[in-house]
Order: C-alpha cells, then structure tokens, then sequence
C-alpha cells in the first residue's frame, strides 16, 4: 500500500478517518475527527479505544458488538449491511459514527393515565401492559362477536389487532355489532371497525383484511398473530379455524351465540380442538342462523367479552382459560355453566394418530353451497 | 428554548404531512449554541410508524456530514404525534441514552408536534432524562 498513509505494524493497517458524534468528544479532547488504524472496522474501533480509552465501551457490547443504538457508517453505508465489524477498510476510507434517533414505542404519560385501571392491578401492571402492546391478535369477524371483542382488546392496549371481514356494514347489523353505526351503512365492515377502535385507542395498530376466510389464505394471515379470537358465524369457517390454528400453534378463542344461548371456549393446541368437541358438522339447515331464527343484541356482548377476557389471560398468562372446557350461558335463566371437554385422541387433526394435515374443502364438508352455509351456534 | 416560527412552522407542515400517511414524522434541527439554523427532516422507517419512529440510518448520515461540515451542533431533535398528547414517552426516553443512562445527545432538546387536535397543533419542548421528562419552554420568535 502506498500514500500519505501511516503504516502500523502490519503491512496492510491503513490510517482511518473517524467522525465523533459530540456525545463522545469528551472523550475525544473535543475533536469531532480523529484518527484510527485498522484494515477492518473491528480494528479501527479496537485502535480508537487505545488512543482514545471509554469511546469503545461507548459504541460496543460488552461481547465486542455494535450497540444497537449506535450507527457506523463506512464511506457513507451503514455497516449493518455491509459485513458489521468485518467491513474491509481501504486507504481513504471514512467511518462515522452516529447515534440512533428513535422513540415513541413505550408508554407515553398519556398512556399510563389511559391504562391506569390496569396498571393498578398486579395481574397486570406495567409488564402486562406491555405484553398487551406487544401482542398481535386477529379478530375473526367484526360482526356480533368480533365487536365487543376487539373493542375491549383495543382499549386494553393490545399493540396489533387484525380484523378479517369480507362484508359490508347492514342496518340489521346495527342491534348488535357496536363498532358500526348508522353512517356506516353500506362502508366495508374492517374499515368502520378500524376507525371505531381508532376512535378509542390511537395508540393500536389496526390491520383490516378485507377477505372471505379460506383454505387458501387462512395460514398466512394466521401466522402474522399469535393469537386468534373466532367470532365467524358459519361452521365452515370454525373447522377451518380449528384445524389452521392448530397447525399453526395458535391458541385460539372460539365463540358463538344464538337467541338466548351463548358458547365460548378456548382451543390451545394440544389440549383439544372444535373437532374433538363436535366431529362432524350437524346437516346442513339442522341449525339456523342468528339471520333465520336471530338472536338477542346483548348476548354478542356477553360472550364477545368473555372471548376479550379469554384472550387477555392467555396474553398475561393468568387464571385457568376454558381450554378443554365449554362454557354455555343460557340469558332466560341467566345460568352460566362450564362442562369438560377433553381431547379427542382419535381427533384426526390433533388426535394421536391424526390423518389430516393439510386444509380440506370446508365448504363442501358441511355440506352446503358457498352462499347458504349455516351460521350461528354449534 | 427560542426557535424561529419559520422552523415551528415547517415542523408542522410535517407533522400534517405525516398524519395524511398515518405516520409520525422526525427530523433534526442544527445549529451554534440556542441559534437553529437548518432543519433536516429524516425518513422514518420503523415498520410501524404510526406510533413509532426511526430515524433512516442513511439519513443520519446526511445530518452527521451536515454537521462535519459546518461545525455546527445538533441542537433538536423533533417527531410528531400524529393521534397522542405532546408528551415524550418511555422509550423516547430511553432511546436517548445508553444501557448506562448516559445520553446520546447531551444537551439536545426533544421536540414534540402533537396532531391529537388537528386544527390546533401542539408543539412543545422537553429535555430527556433516562427517569423523566422535563419541559422546556418555547418561545417562538
């Protein structure tokens, strides 16, 4: 190598101009420049700490890495892409070194007033609260069952909540389904719910997938989510759920209510699923539809919450979830009752010895064309 | 602080620019002592910049050689709230320092444009501390 370069021991150690953020001239007797040996990054930042002692410790993790706040930058790259603390260094070459500017992420003042009512509990406190943020969760449904839940979610500040609806807000819906409203008639059901839950919680991530749910496309919205709420309202959709959350390991929040009667139960993956707990669909047109035979606005309440409670004790990892129990509410005598329903071993998805893999034609297995396919209680 | 009304008035433009993307919007103000000079806005690319930001490295790096050039200091750094309070939060604060609590920028002020209120933008001025917050007032000149 040749030039105006000092040479250190090694042949090929080239001196490197280093640009010193003003968070570091203390340390480097108020030079914004200084000057560094190395062929490597590794080598030069090693060389700035002899010549300059605190600046490595500064920039760098106790086992040698890049801090994560710290940028370092070769001839004007970001050297996270470019080889780390491997990037070669020429004659010439130029590092800057440039602290992170970030934030917004944690709980704002705002935000701790807003979860207060929370944070005071020890159940959920300040480390719930930010598994709460931290959690992604999509809602099956911003219908009768999906719009208590996933209002309830949001305003508990969970971070990130999917909503899949293909449908568009009805008057009929409006008895019921509390994230429409009246102007909403006729809008896409995933965007009134987006600026409903906006208008509680501006600090959610709303992610709507405008999408009938299918066998097609059910596995890679799943995967995005940790954890599933079911507030469909038609079997097809249940067995899919079912069996993807299954394969996917996803605990899933099942729910359903008709008339007077309300369901709700938690599938997590081995501990049994809707087809241990009803192995084939009933025939089609056995049980009606909320649309046919209807069903009482404040039951959707009722048990959407109990899906939203469900949810949050499986994010905070508090309590006895309804995994491998059904609970069914009955509104007339106001009875609340929870019946053992364990695990199917001759399941053929999650049983011992399972036959099916992969996602079947759910349409076709309960046994009605697309458009007619029965909805409401199991 | 004193800041010129041409620079609050450029952070809000924006901040409105970023609430039209539903994103928080950041930048740096650079300067010699308390007298700002130039403002650089920076991308933000963190992947949920709705309530997030993260200065583009390759960005950083444009400040950094404005900085190299002219000898100058930064002296603010300001993100936007698009749909929340003026009000620095937790991790704002602990990005602002190391693992030790020493900060990255000493001295530098943080800036908050808050849109919660669209028609009446809020902007307003803090000092960063790894436990608090304190504010700073603003006078705009």
């Amino acid at each position: 190598m040749t030039g105006q370069f000092e040479h250190d021991r090694k042949s090929d150690q080239v001196t490197i101009a280093v640009i010193v953020p003003s968070a570091l001239r203390a340390l480097t007797q108020n030079q914004a420049r200084v000057e560094a040996q190395g062929s490597t990054l590794r080598e030069v930042l090693d060389d700035l700490e002899r010549r300059y002692p605190g600046v490595g410790g500064r920039l760098r993790n106790p086992d040698g890495t890049i801090r994560r706040f710290v940028n370092v930058y070769v001839n004007g790259e970001d050297v996270r892409a470019k080889g780390g603390l491997d990037a070669a260094l020429n004659e010439g070459s130029e590092v800057g070194i440039m602290p992170a500017m970030a934030g917004g992420s944690g709980f704002s003042e705002e935000e701790v007033v807003r979860y207060s009512r929370h944070l005071l509990m020890p159940e959920v406190g300040s480390v719930g609260q930010r598994k709460f943020k931290q959690s992604r969760v999509l809602v099956i449904g911003a219908g009768g069952l999906g719009c208590p839940s996933a209002l309830y979610l949001a305003a508990a500040g969970v971070g990130t909540l999917g909503i899949v609806d293909f449908d568009e807000v009805d008057l009929s819906n409006l008895q019921r389904q509390i994230l429409h409203h009246t102007h909403d008639v006729g809008r896409p059901k995933v965007l009134s719910a987006k600026d409903a839950l906006y208008d509680v919680n501006p600090h959610v991530n709303v992610v709507p997938h405008q999408i009938a749910l299918d066998s097609s496309n059910a596995r890679e919205i799943i995967d995005q989510y940790d954890l599933i709420v079911n507030g469909c309202d038609n079997f097809a959709t249940r067995y899919l759920l079912s069996d993807v959350a299954y394969w996917a390991g996803k605990p899933l929040v099942d729910g359903s209510i008709l008339r007077f009667d309300g369901q709700a139960t938690v599938f997590v993956p081995g501990q049994g699923c809707y087809r241990c707990l009803f192995p084939t669909p009933p025939p089609p047109g056995e049980v009606p539809s909320c649309a046919e035979a209807g069903v009482l606005g404040m039951m959707t309440g009722v048990v959407g919450s109990i899906q939203a409670i469900e949810a949050v004790k499986l994010i905070l990892g508090i309590g006895e979830s309804l995994a491998g129990k059904l609970l069914v509410v009955d509104a007339l005598t106001m009875e609340f009752r929870t019946m053992r329903t364990p695990r199917d071993p001759n399941c053929p998805v999650c049983g011992d010895h399972p036959s099916i893999f992969e996602p079947i034609d759910y349409v076709q297995f309960c046994g009605a064309p697309h458009a007619e396919v029965p909805v409401g209680v199991a | 602080m004193r800041l010129r009304r041409s620079f609050a008035d450029e952070i809000i433009a924006h901040a409105h620019e970023g609430r039209e993307q539903d994103a928080e919007i950041c930048g740096v103000l650079l300067g010699k002592g308390e007298e700002i000079a130039e403002l650089i806005k920076v991308k933000n690319i963190d992947p949920q910049p709705r309530i997030r930001y993260v200065m583009d490295p390759q960005g950083l790096f444009g400040v950094m050689r404005r900085i190299d050039e002219t000898g100058g200091e930064l002296v603010a750094i300001y993100h936007s709230h698009p749909h929340t309070r003026a009000y620095p939060s937790e991790t704002d604060r602990r990005n602002a320092h190391d693992e030790e609590g020493r900060p990255w920028w000493p001295g530098a002020v943080y800036l908050i444009c808050s849109l919660e209120h669209v028609n009446q933008p809020d902007l307003r001025a803090f000092r960063l501390f790894p436990d608090h917050s304190e504010d700073v007032a603003l006078e705009l000149v």
